[in-house]
């Protein structure tokens, strides 16, 4: 895959979560990782939090017209930016392009749950912040995540299995403090086997790239 | 916004909306643009589709070419309405317009393309 252009510009204009450490762990998560999601055949791929909208983008290209990508961001300026980078990454065949459709919202929200999609990606705002409310705005969402950074994270978990197909996965980006063995815990209540795809020490931070299946029982 | 969205979203969450679906449309501006059509994915998206919800949308737009209201059973193998399918699902954009819950009537903007799908705190 390769790592996808964006503009940098209209990234800083706009309030936008940088593509940063913990986004390229996931981008390298999902590289590697591409020849066991095409197994699956996916049809519908959805990123949520897509910020510049990098990963999504490059999924996008990668897997062309076999599937249809969407990405929901809570923040206005991230879906603009959402789009202008997958068309700024657009692979164009017989003069056509491929586009990701762009929403605007929370999580799982607005959606009707039908066990329909195949793929969902999340880099959470997964950082420990001490109350919530304090960053509802612009570019804090993108980061704040409540006590433990689980407070969205877990906003998410118990819908997931409603809405992610049979053979469906979800991937999910976390950091140590989060309790990765309470994820998984959690994730087995709810329906999937999880396991680590990646880790890396950054400064500051220990990052995962998480992977759950869906299970049939 | 393309109805293959449009066939997926709900206004559920908003306070005593029981199943908010489907969204009602106004269209302000339409955007035409070809993509590629790739028949097996065509094939593969039909049975996750509300079929009825969508083919209202497609005629309501225009765009609806010659789709049944029901959907025979060996669609797999017709190459023109795969074809009708995939225009009206993935081609037609919906680039200014409204969604409209069904049942309180509140409205959802679509701007360049996006649709506006927030719900503030008190409306939960
Ligand atoms: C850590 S950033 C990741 C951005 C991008 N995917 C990347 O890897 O660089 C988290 C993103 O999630 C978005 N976000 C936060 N809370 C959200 C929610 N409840 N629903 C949808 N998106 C949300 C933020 O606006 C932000 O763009």
């Amino acid at each position: 895959m390769e790592t996808p252009k964006w503009n940098t510009k209209l990234l800083s204009a706009r309030n936008v979560y940088e593509p940063a450490e913990d986004t390229f762990l996931l981008l390298d998560a999902l590289e590697n990782d591409i020849e066991n999601l095409m197994k699956i055949n996916p049809h519908i791929i959805l990123e949520i939090g897509p910020g510049s909208g990098i990963i999504i983008a490059a999924l996008a290209s990668v897997l062309k017209s076999r599937v249809q990508c969407f990405a929901i961001d809570i923040n206005p300026d991230a879906c603009i930016v959402t789009r202008n980078t997958a068309e700024l990454n657009n692979v164009t065949v017989n003069n056509t392009k491929k586009y990701v459709e762009v929403l605007n919202g929370n999580l799982l929200k607005a959606f009707q749950l039908r066990e329909s999609i195949d793929v969902i990606i999340f880099n959470p705002p997964y950082v420990r912040t001490v109350n919530i409310e304090t960053f509802v705005e612009g570019i804090s969402q993108s980061w704040a995540g409540g006590e433990n950074g689980r407070k969205i994270i877990d906003d998410l978990l118990p819908v997931l299995s409603k809405a992610i197909s049979l053979n469906g996965v979800f991937y999910l980006v976390a950091v140590s403090y989060n309790n990765i063995e309470d994820l998984f815990t959690q994730m087995k209540v709810f329906g999937f086997v999880g396991k680590i795809l990646k880790s890396r020490q950054v400064p500051g931070e220990l990052l995962y790239v998480l992977k759950f299946k869906k299970t049939t029982s | 916004m393309k109805l293959v969205t449009h066939n997926m979203l709900t206004s559920k969450c908003l306070k005593g909306v029981n199943t908010g679906y489907p969204l009602k449309l106004v269209v302000k501006e339409i955007r035409v643009q070809s993509s590629d059509f790739n028949k097996e994915f065509i094939s593969k998206m039909i049975p996750r589709l509300d079929w009825a919800v969508f083919v209202v949308a497609a005629k309501q737009i225009g765009h609806a070419g010659n789709l049944p209201d029901q959907l025979l059973p060996d669609y797999e193998n017709n190459e023109e309405l795969l074809k009708d399918v995939h225009h009206a699902l993935f081609e037609v954009d919906i680039y200014e317009g409204e969604l409209i819950c069904p049942e309180t009537n509140r409205k959802f903007q679509i701007s360049e393309g996006i649709p506006n799908m927030l719900v503030k705190e008190n409306e939960l």
